[in-house]
């Protein structure tokens, strides 16, 4: 193993004529990664490749450096939580997560004890004799996430895990999100949701149409994207008189007055921000904030997506 | 953004992104202790499978309505057995012997239980996605396999069985000598092979139909098909023709034909019935068929968002 806990060498999915996944090679570290894409861009294709349930058609999926398709041992160093129910409404919570426990390998004694940490740990100890059939979808979410964990997993998947959860249910799941990832573990969240993203991590893989369009640190790409001018605003008191002055920079393309602010479309960043202090010093103008809009994940999910 | 720069971004994307994980804490201790056998991973289903079953109205109705044939059946062979030891020779009494097998009622029960359990073994798992949760463990397509049937082959087998072993205990124990129960013993032995075909040939076919469709509805509806239609049509077929071949696909006359066999009960003057070796291949091949099937369809799952 080189250090990646997932590596997909050439990976493709199809079926029939329509090509899921196509030629997909990466390779993902320990820690919380992002699994971005609109809806349809293949992502649940690839994650499902990733934790063996799906062969691919072509290429290798890598998982703790074995193959993971039909590697029955490697399915107790993987927990997959789908975004999918699947759960049966007439067990309790502490059935379900138990059975699922159990197949795994341990005990029943074992796996109940198991069971009830985890249930502990999602915060569903109360709950715990309930049935399913009674949860909220908050409360499922959290099932689904304690039955992923409860055999102690190294590599982690969760499907679109804060789909329909509340907030208190979403401030749990990313809490336990964040320890397994400080564990040492390796964590791949799947969602189109961006900002639910970029609360748990910056690393990110961004499937689209079933390509790889980008693989790393969301700020690392934004700065490799150059056919986008840079966005920096700048909020001062004189927007007039520092416009005046930057755009007269080789590298600005573009100044936008916004009230009390201005946009400066920038094709150098590194050259702008040392510039801004230097051009208000000049002109006089007080700064009182400056932010960067386009340096996040949904602007480069939105570059990166909107030439399809 | 043209596409040739989109691709440029990505591929120096990659090329930035870090070769190696971040160093962090292994601050969990990975399970050291034993694992249980990976066979017994069926047992886990099936059990599951079998309580969630039995906790279900339509079992504890079904499996309560089975001691109403029971104690029909059990009355029945006390009378005839005592009117048959004081009644004169030749008179025409019906045998004790033949409330054993399949007390009335019965395989209309088992195949209820059988409708009710299995059809939705495999089409609840395929609606739901709950093939994500079983494949994401050390489970086989086979281990699955075994554990939906075995709950369904358990609870028509109780309906199938249960009676019919008490009943034939029953007839021993009405018989007046050790000696004529000993003789009599053969009628356990009818008891257990009749219940288990019976259960076989009901539950697994519906557990494998059950994988053909992802709506229980319709997969009950294409078992009580598959049961009732030609066991009707065969029954008026055969009247009308004055021949055994139209019951040649029913179920049921099968399943008559080999209890009778064993039970040493022969059918009535009027009745047809093909001969038994055709049933016996009959009820071989349906649950062979069924389990390939059953087979088949599961070694091909590949897991699917619903």
């Amino acid at each position: 193993m080189s250090g990646a806990f997932i590596e997909c060498e050439h990976a493709a999915k199809w079926y029939g004529q329509i090509i899921a996944v196509n030629d997909v090679s990466l390779s993902v570290p320990g820690g919380v990664t992002g699994l971005l894409g609109p809806n349809g861009a293949g992502k649940s294709t690839l994650l499902k490749m990733m934790v063996g349930q799906l062969r691919p058609s072509k290429g290798v999926v890598k998982v703790l450096g074995e193959p993971v398709w039909g590697s029955r041992t490697l399915m107790r160093r993987i927990g997959y939580c789908p975004e999918h129910e699947g759960t049966y409404e007439d067990l309790t919570g502490l059935e379900m997560v138990t059975a699922l426990t159990e197949l795994h390998g341990f005990g029943h004694d074992e796996a109940r004890a198991r069971a009830e940490k985890m249930l502990g740990v999602v915060d569903l100890k109360d709950a715990m004799h309930r049935r399913l059939g009674e949860y909220s979808k908050g409360m499922r979410q959290r099932a689904k996430l304690a039955q992923a964990m409860a055999h102690d997993p190294e590599v982690v998947f969760l499907d679109e895990p804060l789909t329909g959860c509340d907030p208190l249910a979403r401030v749990r799941i990313l809490e336990v999100i964040e320890r397994l990832a400080a564990e040492g573990r390796c964590v791949v969240v799947s969602s189109h949701v961006l900002h639910e993203i970029e609360t748990m991590t910056s690393q990110i893989l961004l499937i689209h149409k079933g390509q790889l369009r980008a693989e790393g640190d969301v700020h690392q790409i934004r700065a490799l994207i150059d056919a986008h001018p840079h966005k920096v605003r700048v909020e001062c008191d004189k927007p007039r008189a520092l416009a005046e002055k930057l755009v007269t920079q080789d590298h600005v393309v573009g100044v936008t007055v916004d009230g009390d602010a201005i946009v400066v479309d920038t094709r150098a960043p590194d050259r702008l921000y040392p510039a801004i202090p230097e051009a208000a010093k000049t002109a006089g103008v007080y700064i009182r904030a400056l932010t960067s809009p386009d340096d996040n994940m949904a602007a480069v999910f939105k570059y990166l997506t909107e030439t399809a | 953004m043209s596409a040739g720069a989109a691709k440029k971004a990505a591929k120096a994307a990659k090329v930035a992104a870090p070769k190696e994980g971040a160093i962090l804490d292994r601050g969990y201790t990975p399970y050291a202790g034993a694992y249980t056998e990976q066979a017994s991973r069926w047992k886990v289903i099936a059990s599951r499978t079998l309580r969630m079953s039995a906790r279900q109205w339509w079992a504890i109705l079904l499996l309560i309505a089975t001691v109403g044939p029971l104690l029909v059946a059990g009355i029945r062979m006390w009378i005839y057995s005592k009117i048959g030891a004081v009644a004169p020779p030749g008179a025409d009494i019906p045998s004790p012997d033949s409330m054993v097998m399949l007390p009335g009622g019965t395989m209309t029960l088992a195949f209820l239980i059988a409708l009710f359990a299995g059809a939705g073994q495999v089409a609840d798992d395929t609606r739901a996605g709950a093939f994500q949760f079983y494949f994401a463990r050390p489970v086989t397509r086979d281990q699955y396999l075994v554990g939906k049937v075995v709950p369904v082959l358990t609870l028509t087998l109780f309906i199938a069985l249960a009676p019919a072993l008490l009943l034939s205990l029953l007839r021993l124990a009405l018989l007046p000598t050790a000696t004529e129960a000993l003789k009599k013993l053969p009628l356990v032995g009818a008891t257990l092979v009749t219940g288990t075909i019976e259960a076989l040939v009901l539950a697994v076919p519906a557990v494998a139909i059950s994988s053909l469709s992802r709506k229980r509805s319709l997969v009950q509806g294409g078992y009580a098909v598959l049961y009732l239609l030609p066991w009707i049509m065969g029954g008026i077929f055969a009247k009308v023709t004055r021949s055994a071949w139209p019951d040649l696909f029913s179920v049921p006359h099968h399943i008559e034909n080999i209890a009778r066999f064993l039970y040493r009960q022969p059918w009535g003057p009027e009745d047809r019935a093909l001969p038994v070796w055709i049933s016996a291949a009959f009820v071989a091949l349906l649950v062979a068929g069924s389990l390939a099937l059953l087979r088949k369809r599961l070694s091909a799952v590949e897991v699917v968002a619903s």
